[in-house]
């Protein structure tokens, strides 16, 4: 996984707790490492367990950790590492999420080995279209979720996300109908 | 306005390419991608079309002027073209149409940095697909937060080093604190006992280097201090910590599952300086799976003296007093004996064996009573300044004519040795004693030295000198008497001046030598001191003070009355009807005196306590020419009785009959006038030598 979202789970940690808490999350973790570059890759298994220290030691469900994680990934660490780009992809959330594909075709073709997920926007309206989420990674759900939520923020219009296919029922991938105002 | 020049389907270049240029032949713009139109329109109002080229743009590379013919002869170059009126560049390349005489400009907009997206209003949909310019900007941001992600990284590690050089130096002072402690610390590993540290007191104990001692197992570093039983317990105790299991350890009373400790003889490598040590061992978890013990090893030597001579001083008030009442119990039991024997061999003189048989059996009876005494309470010899010198030379004579010949006997005398105030007698029986006691401890022979030296000793060597009473610091002679026969045991060191305790055999001793040399010399205000080894030896060390010693006992007085040294001779007094009151609460020693006086021709009144005295002195007031008193008699003792007669009759004499007086009595007796000293228990003799002697003097 992206340094940067185990990045984005330690600036998270820290900006609602305290640094002496991600210490005890890394420590439960079992990792030593200091500092996360943002473009390395990390094992996805050192990820999950991030995940699932700081749920243990917040007392906080997973999938709620993971929600909360993908507005924080929108609202500050996407925001302070690509500002820039972010705010070019697109004038509103329609914009942005019909750029989102492409973007991260990008990303896969810059790093082949991090592996980003695949998207697909379908059934496109004015105000709401269907996002095709394709993942090798299990679980990260919420956290699509919260990424969706996070741009409704970002882009001040509150949206709706809900899930009608899901992998893990048999389908090929997940499925979300983001509604917009 | 887009033109199709090269025959592509409709809208095909200006998707491909929305920032594209088409220059005539006169050098004016004719075409121009949506892209680059919008930029151009917010700077010029109105887009690029129809503009001379070289009016909107300037060439920056290649360094030409931007007219038709010049650009024709660069089409091979890479391009950079900036607007004249903001910091928009183009980069691209030129491509020439013949069809038409066009030159065709297809490159994309100059960015470095995502800023400049912003500031020109860009999007990703300015951009065709295929453009890299948003993934070079991707990437140079990327760049960016590997820089700062660089920064933050030796930042931290900044601060950890900081922290960790602050831990350093907490560990340093520590570690430096540890060094210098007395106490042994051991550090090791609990899974496999191998030593990772020990401080400086630690390796001078097990004498092995910091160095060597790093990696050597713990068991095998303390191995040869253990005892059998110590030694199992501590392999227990360390297979116990190498276990992952909480086991609770049954291997000692005072163990649990994570500590062990035992006590550790250090003999050393000369006699007499056993060193004394307890050994704690903690197990203690220091990250979870690194389990570490540390062994404490703490010198308990002085402690152990200081509380052994604690146990024995109390033990020894207790014997004290239990003597005491003891012999002044003999005494009485021993005194109408003594007195009548005088009277029996008159009466019976056929019986003479048998009384001499009782005289001599009472006679040590009252030897033994008065050692018991000179233990309990010390004793107040004739003290005078006297050169022990002269006394070991006669000691040393002595013991080398009579002592089996396998025993070598080594005097060893400092040239100038202080003179002490002490009763010579007395310290010939301490050293007799002692050196007696030295012959018995080598029945087969040995060596046996006798040394004296004098020796200043300050509070620090007082303090560590494991004496039976504490030492103050003075001025002393020192006599030692030391054996090189089979040693006492430690358990048993404590109890050798208790009074009756002897390793000998009944007929051999009776267990008062010891206990009366220390009764001497306590009585000299000195000090006793003993030191054995098992199988080296023992040394017994006697400490005089000298007359510059603060402590040192006053020149006595001689006393006023001969203490048993009348003879048995026999009676060669008559009375005259003269009036004796006796007073003691013994009624066989007020019956015994009362027959012994009227045989005498005395005229005896008897009491049976200090009150009744005075009743009968001031009843016969008149005719009283003599009191013979008991010191230690309840309701009105001896010292309150007389203190009253002094006032009634200042000029009757009195006999004092006591076994022992204490020292404060003493002073207050020798204040009062025809005052004579009988100790008892006394014979006949003596008491008829006192009387003599009081009403002669009178």
């Amino acid at each position: 996984m992206y340094g940067l979202v185990n990045k984005a789970i330690e600036q998270m940690v820290v900006m609602h707790h305290d640094e002496e808490t991600w210490e005890r999350i890394k420590a439960k973790a079992g990792t030593e490492i200091v500092v996360f570059i943002s473009n390395e890759s990390y094992p996805d298994e050192l990820t999950y367990a991030l995940v699932a220290a700081a749920s243990e030691v917040l007392q906080a469900p997973t999938e709620k950790l993971l929600h909360a994680f993908g507005e924080h990934w929108v609202l500050h660490t996407a925001q302070q590492s690509y500002g820039g780009l972010m705010r070019a992809a697109g004038r509103s959330i329609g914009e942005f999420l019909a750029n989102l594909p492409n973007f991260h075709a990008r990303v896969s073709m810059i790093y082949p080995k991090l592996k980003p997920p695949h998207f697909e926007c379908k059934d496109i309206s004015a105000n709401s279209l269907n996002l095709h989420y394709h993942s090798e990674r299990e679980g990260l759900q919420p956290f699509v979720v919260g990424l969706m939520v996070g741009l409704g923020k970002m882009f001040e219009t509150p949206v709706e996300v809900k899930q009608i296919l899901f992998k893990n029922q048999g389908n090929s991938h997940d499925v979300f109908t983001v509604t917009w105002c | 306005m887009a033109v199709n020049y090269i025959n592509l389907p409709p809208g095909m270049l200006e998707r491909l390419f929305p920032f594209h240029l088409g220059i005539d032949k006169s050098g004016v713009v004719v075409s121009a991608g949506s892209s680059i139109s919008q930029k151009c329109t917010e700077i010029s109002g109105r887009g690029l079309v129809s503009y001379p080229v070289d009016s909107v743009f300037h060439c920056v590379n290649p360094k030409i002027n931007l007219s038709f013919e010049e650009i024709k002869q660069n089409l091979n170059l890479l391009f950079l073209l900036q607007h004249k009126l903001h910091s928009c560049q183009l980069r691209g390349q030129f491509v020439y149409i013949p069809d038409g005489e066009l030159l065709l400009f297809l490159g994309s907009p100059w960015l470095t940095t995502t800023q400049q997206l912003e500031e020109m209003c860009l999007s990703f949909d300015s951009f065709a697909l295929h453009d890299a310019t948003l993934d070079m900007l991707h990437v140079h941001q990327a760049s960016l937060n590997a820089i700062e992600d660089a920064h933050l990284l030796a930042n931290k590690l900044k601060q950890k080093n900081i922290k960790l050089q602050e831990r350093t130096d907490q560990l340093r002072g520590a570690l430096s604190t540890l060094e210098r402690i007395q106490e042994g610390v051991f550090i090791f590993q609990s899974d496999d006992s191998r030593i990772t540290y020990a401080n400086i007191s630690a390796c001078d104990f097990v004498k092995v280097t910091k160095e060597d001692i790093v990696g050597k197992s713990f068991l095998s570093i303390v191995d040869h201090f253990l005892d059998e039983k110590s030694r199992n317990e501590l392999s227990g105790f360390l297979a116990q910590c190498c276990s992952h299991d909480k086991v609770k350890a049954d291997i000692d009373s005072h163990s649990t599952a994570k500590s062990w400790g035992c006590r550790l003889i250090d003999h050393g490598t000369e006699a007499h300086q056993d060193r004394i040590y307890d050994l704690v061992l903690q197990q203690v978890n220091y990250n979870e799976g690194v389990r570490t013990t540390i062994a404490t090893l703490r010198d308990v030597t002085l402690q152990v003296a200081t509380d052994r001579a604690s146990r024995r001083n109390e033990r020894m008030d207790s014997i004290g007093a239990l003597a005491s009442g003891i012999a002044h119990d003999l005494n009485n039991a021993l005194a109408p004996i003594s007195i009548s024997i005088g009277s029996l061999y008159r009466r019976y003189p056929e019986q003479s064996e048998i009384f001499d048989l009782m005289s001599m059996s009472v006679q040590r009876a009252a030897d033994m009573v008065r050692q018991l005494l000179t233990f309990s309470k010390g004793v107040e010899g004739n003290l005078v300044q006297a050169n022990v010198q002269t006394l070991i030379d006669e000691i040393s004579r002595l013991i080398k004519s009579t002592f089996p010949k396998n025993i070598d006997i080594k005097v060893k005398l400092d040239s100038q040795l202080p003179l002490v105030f002490a009763d010579v007698t007395q310290i010939h029986q301490v050293l007799l004693n002692l050196c007696v006691n030295a012959r018995d401890a080598m029945p087969n022979g040995g060596t046996l030295a006798i040394r004296a030296f004098s020796r200043q000793v300050d509070q620090a060597y007082a303090a560590q000198i494991n004496s039976v009473d504490q030492m103050t610091p003075g001025h002393y002679l020192v006599l030692q008497v030391q054996d090189s026969g089979m040693g006492i045991p430690a358990d048993i060191l404590d109890k050798v001046f208790d009074p009756f305790f002897t390793t000998k055999s009944s007929d051999k001793g009776t267990g008062l030598g010891l206990s009366t040399v220390m009764g001497i010399v306590r009585g000299h205000k000195g000090f006793l001191q003993v030191a054995s080894a098992l199988g080296k030896g023992t040394v017994f060390t006697v400490y005089l003070p000298t007359p510059n010693t603060p402590n040192t006992p006053n020149t006595p007085n001689t006393p006023n009355t001969p203490m048993g040294s009348a003879s048995l001779l026999k009676p060669n007094i008559a009375g005259n009807g003269e009036r004796v009151l006796v007073v003691d609460d013994e009624r066989r020693i007020r019956d015994t005196m009362h027959s012994l006086l009227s045989e005498f021709g005395f005229t005896p009144i008897v009491a049976e306590d200090g009150a009744e005295g005075l009743l009968r002195v001031t009843e016969h007031r008149a005719g009283l020419r003599l009191i013979i008193t008991d010191m230690q008699m309840p309701n009105m003792d001896g010292l309150q009785f007389l203190s009253a007669v002094q006032r009634i009759l200042p000029t009757v004499p009195v006999v004092l009959c006591s076994g022992f007086i204490e020292e404060a009595v003493e002073s207050r007796i020798k204040q009062m006038n025809g005052l004579y000293r009988l100790n008892k228990p006394f014979s006949e003799a003596e008491l008829i030598q006192a009387i003599k002697l009081a009403l002669q003097l009178a």
